[in-house]
């Protein structure tokens, strides 16, 4: 067959990847090197390297870099640890385990948007329930959203709160692929539950976890819908991520140039995430 | 990385959708549209449900043969949406509803809007009936560039029986107000003495009639005017109220909105509340709100420098600079905001701009006769044009001086934090617009 031929075939889908990625990646790079406020009737400007360097100067954008890692590890950390536990209390047999692990679900199911708006009646704190009940039970209530302190933290448990059941999902994958044999040796061996845990489940459970890890990372690190529905990345920066701050800058203040050259720094960031969790994966399948 | 980068990409279409939005030769305007069709991109807004139930369009259509299009979007969304259809070279767009004191000094920079001087030249029209503030709001360096369709002014809503209770006049002044709240405060009891925005950008209009009762302004000739003795003190009695004598937690107030702090109002925890007038709909709604009987209205309280609370026009309407039907979309604005209609949309519980309409009986029967009275004490005020800094960036500017009003509902050194917000509204203003 003529080898030029396999060119053809692969034409369309090349098109495509060319058109719907590299494209604007490349569209993208060159905006963060211009100035320009969205018209067309004022061309934009080229600036070099201009507005990397007002972020590097911005505060803002620091800090919202420094919360972006902060609010992916954090989240990303608890819901592993809490998605493996569930994980394995849901995979010993018991009565209305189908039922568990059906209403366990439930919050991945739902809509980042419309989880965010009623979280937030319910965390409102006036009018909102979730004080109501504290209070009754002699707690003082709590600004949740409204702090400057607890914001960050609030957004983080609700991002648990949805997203632990996909590390369950996946752990309990995992788990069902290990062999039953090994446990049943290192039992007669005399190994307690603590020793198996440690020294069979956590190890070849490995690959599955940073793998989960990975996936699950690059979801929190580009996570909007929910904080902009919640808090618009208030109170006073408290919960901007870069890419609140990214929408912010383009959108609302309509100074795309400065929002490309975010949303190019966002993107090494997301990168340099994806390469160490791959690296660690790759070890991990050494391992097995 | 294989997720990485439609992740990436999804971010970048969107960029790539707002810039996309024109390629090709730019239109021309021929004169007349009778007998065609105009095109109006509205918000979904009570006017624009008003215009509807009225019929006017087709009143329109067959006293001109014009038939008008409408497309309307969310609040929100409109912003957007005429970002992308006003950059289009072949646009359709001939008439736009838009928010001057928010995108009028954008729109007339990015050369969207063309001015309307024939407008408020025509006796008929008569320009001098439209209220002195919004007058101001749609009109930038001399130049007026939208016939005001819906107005707001900073009102004070109060509890009668409250006030009652403790043998409280109505605040006159702020000094009054202050001492109000503190006498109101029933924190035990869950009731708060004031309530008002305190969300950072979104706080700022409301803040704006305090700062020019204290006789200050965000900028004065050109230049940041948040760090005078006047704002200072202006930031400082806002956010003790809110802080003192604001909802408990404390900094609860901070991601209060309008809807968040009409919530706790209509819920009968808290005493008094400063904000737009043009919210009223949601208090007298009786499904939504307990204190419909109990609802008391009073013009803005003065300031050291006066009572001078903004007017402004939340809403105008505008002729797109690549308008189609360029002289047909002027002659409909000029019927659609005459006399007669926005006495007819007025009635609708639109608050309109014009003075004659607020002054006939028809025109204010849809609201409470307090209120009517209260806005109309107002009118008579030497109101503020403008609710917000007058600059081309209004979302960073409202950043800025939103800064100042959180730290003082904090508590913390107001001082500072107005010179830390007027270097960087300086620094802002360096590269407004440019």
């Amino acid at each position: 067959m003529n080898r030029r031929l396999r060119w053809l075939f692969a034409s369309p889908a090349t098109l495509f990847v060319i058109l719907a990625m590299v494209f604007p990646i490349l569209y993208t790079v060159r905006l963060s090197f211009q100035s320009w406020s969205g018209s067309l009737t004022r061309a934009p400007r080229w600036v070099g390297l201009d507005n990397y360097r007002t972020l590097l100067a911005d505060g803002r954008f620091l800090d919202a870099t420094a919360r972006t890692v902060i609010f992916t590890v954090g989240a990303v950390a608890v819901e592993l640890v809490l998605g493996l536990a569930v994980a394995l209390l849901l995979e010993r047999p018991f009565r209305g385990r189908g039922l568990a692990r059906t209403v366990i679900l439930l919050p991945l199911l739902a809509t980042p948007v419309a989880i965010g708006l009623a979280w937030l009646l319910m965390l409102n704190p006036t009018v909102g329930p979730v004080n109501s009940l504290i209070t009754g039970l002699g707690l003082p209530a709590q600004p949740w959203l409204s702090s400057t302190h607890s914001v960050l933290p609030t957004l983080m448990l609700i991002d648990v709160w949805q997203w632990t059941p996909m590390m369950t999902l996946l752990c309990l994958a995992g788990l069902a692929t290990l062999p039953a044999e090994t446990y049943e040796a290192a039992a007669v061996d005399g190994a307690g539950a603590w020793q198996r845990f440690r020294r069979i489940t956590v190890p070849l459970l490995g690959p599955t976890m940073t793998a989960a890890v990975l996936l699950r990372s690059i979801d929190a690190l580009k996570t909007f819908d929910i904080i902009y529905a919640m808090t618009g990345g208030g109170p006073v920066y408290q919960s901007e991520t870069l890419n609140i701050y990214g929408y912010i800058t383009g959108f609302e203040q309509f100074q795309f140039g400065r929002a490309a050259a975010i949303v190019v720094v966002f993107f090494l960031i997301v990168l340099v995430f994806a390469i160490v969790l791959a690296k660690l994966n790759s070890r991990w399948g050494v391992v097995r | 990385m294989r997720r990485a980068t439609p992740v990436l990409s999804a971010l970048l279409c969107t960029a790539l959708v707002a810039a996309s939005a024109g390629c090709g030769n730019s239109g021309s305007s021929s004169d007349s549209a009778d007998g065609g069709v105009l095109n109006l991109v509205t918000a979904n807004h009570p006017w624009t449900e008003a215009v509807k139930s009225l019929g006017l369009l087709d009143e329109y259509q067959k006293a001109t043969g014009t038939k008008v299009s409408i497309e309307s979007f969310a609040e929100d969304q409109l912003t957007q949406q005429l970002t992308v259809k006003l950059n289009a070279p072949n646009s359709e767009i001939d008439v736009v509803m838009y928010r001057p004191p928010q995108e009028g000094r954008q729109f007339v920079l990015n050369g969207w809007l063309v001015e309307l001087a024939d407008l408020t030249k025509d006796g008929a029209f008569d320009w001098a009936d439209f209220q002195d503030g919004p007058r101001g709001t749609v009109t930038i360096d001399n130049k007026v560039y939208g016939a005001p369709i819906v107005t707001e002014r900073e009102i004070l809503y109060y509890r009668k029986s409250l006030l009652r209770q403790k043998g409280i006049e109505v605040p006159k002044s702020l000094d009054d107000l202050v001492a109000a709240a503190q006498k109101l405060d029933d924190k035990p009891g869950g009731v708060a003495g004031f309530i008002a925005r305190g969300k950072q950008a979104n706080a700022v209009t409301q803040f704006s009639s305090y700062l020019y009762g204290y006789g200050g302004d965000f900028i004065k000739d050109g230049k940041s005017a948040i760090n005078t003795p006047e704002a200072i003190k202006a930031f400082d009695v806002y956010g003790s109220l809110l802080r003192d004598y604001g909802p408990r937690p404390a900094d609860a107030t901070l991601q209060m909105n309008w809807p968040e702090a009409l919530a706790v109002f209509v819920q009968g925890k808290a005493a008094m509340y400063t904000d737009a007038d043009s919210i009223v709909a949601g208090m007298l709604d009786k499904q939504k709100s307990k204190i419909t009987d109990d609802l008391g209205f009073a013009p803005f309280p003065a300031g050291p420098a006066g009572a001078r609370p903004y007017q402004v026009a939340s809403w105008a309407l505008g002729v797109s600079a690549k308008a189609p039907h360029a002289a047909a979309a002027k002659r409909f604005i000029s019927w659609i905001a005459s006399k007669d209609n926005v006495l007819k949309l007025q009635q609708k519980a639109v608050p309109g701009p014009r003075l004659s309409a607020w002054s006939s009986a028809d025109g204010t029967k849809g609201f409470p006769a307090e209120y009517v009275a209260a806005l109309n004490a107002t009118m008579k005020l030497t109101t503020t044009d403008h609710d917000r800094p007058q600059v081309v960036g209004v979302a960073r500017s409202r950043e800025i001086v939103g800064s100042v009003i959180v730290a003082s509902i904090q508590g913390k050194d107001v001082a500072a934090a107005a010179a830390a917000a007027d270097k960087d509204l300086t620094e802002f203003l360096k590269t407004d617009g440019k």
